[in-house]
């Protein structure tokens, strides 16, 4: 969403009217105002995903070109 | 002997297969994260931070790292897999290699993939029954693990509830066993105040008044409510006997409040005493109240002293 955060919307008005707002103040403002809806569902999919299998360096190693331990690595 | 095979390098070697053989060692972690940026071996630690990121199922966390690795370096070469790994592109590359770390990480759906699919056919299927009980499942599951992630899945399903015209009292039902009525109250308001539809000011007005009932309260979170609760007051058309019975608790309970917010008020219950006079209405709903510019023919007469006391005397009573 391009639009302004709800937050900076909400801290931008009592701004422009003079309200002082304090840093505490603040925060509690935006925890309350917290959090920011989904822009889509597939930021939730990739949490609902079960844990990656362990597959171990050697793969990963061999990806970047650098040999596993010892294949070559002291 | 070059960088590769120093003994930082060996230490970094290590933090890696803890991270990937899921044994993560948080001491190897702790030595090599302050490796300095301009070191040669920095993209290999970003890289074990980026896979240990992908374990702990943080995208967030990934794409800080994988952005850090510099192009060019031995490890850039795992950036787009990565990122396809932790949903931040949508295209899997086509390296050999690629497919072969793709093929070793397949996984099956988990039970909450599942529950989401089954919720989304219930919203297509306009089962309002059947989607709430899913997606309150879902949250609740969600909601001790990822508590953030659980309440925007809230507000998503409220958005979903609203766009179907559906009553949402089982969904709110089940909220209010799961956060607590303060919150389900607040998150329900919150999903209004963000969709700018109708109704915040009242669930607002709600939500504070839990608030206000509830002890003991920090007073910087009742005076940010408070704020919250005027500035929706203002986007909607408020209900004047809502904003009295606000303001008869708030200035009991916190009346060191008054003198700060008393000029807003003032100002919000004179526009809207305007509104109301020019409309003839019981209720203040018509148009919008506040704001208009000093110079405006529209703008109220400014009460005279006697009338801004009497207003301040309903306002605050003693």
């Amino acid at each position: 969403m391009v639009e302004q955060d709800l937050k900076d919307k909400v801290l931008s008005w009592a701004k422009q009217i003079s309200i002082p707002v304090e840093g505490e103040v603040e925060a509690q403002v935006r925890k309350l105002l917290s959090p920011h809806p989904f822009g889509s569902l597939s930021e939730l999919t990739q949490i609902l995903k079960p844990k990656p299998p362990y597959v171990g360096p050697g793969i990963w190693l061999r990806a970047i070109g650098r040999p596993p331990k010892g294949e070559g690595h002291a | 002997m070059s960088f590769l095979d120093s003994e930082q390098m060996i230490i970094i070697l290590d933090a890696l297969e803890s991270v990937t053989n899921g044994m993560e060692n948080p001491g190897l972690l702790e030595q090599i994260k302050d490796i300095p940026r301009g070191s040669k071996l920095r993209p290999y630690v970003d890289l074990v931070f980026a896979l240990q990121a992908y374990y702990g199922q943080n995208p967030t966390r990934v794409r800080a790292y994988v952005t850090s690795i510099p192009d060019g370096s031995p490890p850039a070469r795992l950036k787009p897999l990565l990122s396809f790994l932790a949903g931040l592109t949508k295209d899997a590359p086509e390296g050999m290699v690629d497919r072969e770390i793709l093929k070793a990480l397949q996984q099956r759906k988990s039970y909450l993939e599942t529950t989401l699919e089954e919720a989304e056919q219930f919203l297509a299927q306009n089962h309002e029954e059947s989607f709430s009980d899913s997606i309150a499942y879902l949250i609740r599951e969600l909601y001790g693990k990822f508590p953030e992630p659980s309440k925007q899945l809230t507000l998503w399903a409220w958005e979903k509830i609203q766009e179907k015209g559906w009553d949402g009292s089982l969904l709110d039902a089940h909220l209010k066993m799961i956060f607590g009525d303060l919150e389900a109250t607040r998150l329900k308001a919150l999903y209004l105040l963000h969709s700018g539809r109708p109704g915040a000011f009242q669930e607002w007005t709600s939500f504070l008044m839990k608030l206000l009932h509830t002890e003991p309260r920090n007073v910087k979170t009742v005076e940010a409510s408070f704020m919250i609760w005027i500035y929706a007051a203002i986007q909607e058309h408020s209900d004047s006997r809502r904003l009295q019975e606000i303001l008869e608790v708030l200035v009991r309970k916190h009346p060191q409040l008054k003198a700060k917010y008393e000029k807003v008020l003032e100002d919000l219950t004179s526009a809207e005493r305007c509104v109301f006079a020019r409309n003839g209405s019981s209720s203040l709903t018509v148009g919008r109240t506040v704001h208009l510019p000093v110079s405006s023919p529209e703008r109220c007469v400014s009460p005279s002293r006697k009338k801004r006391d009497f207003v301040q005397l309903e306002l605050f009573p003693s």
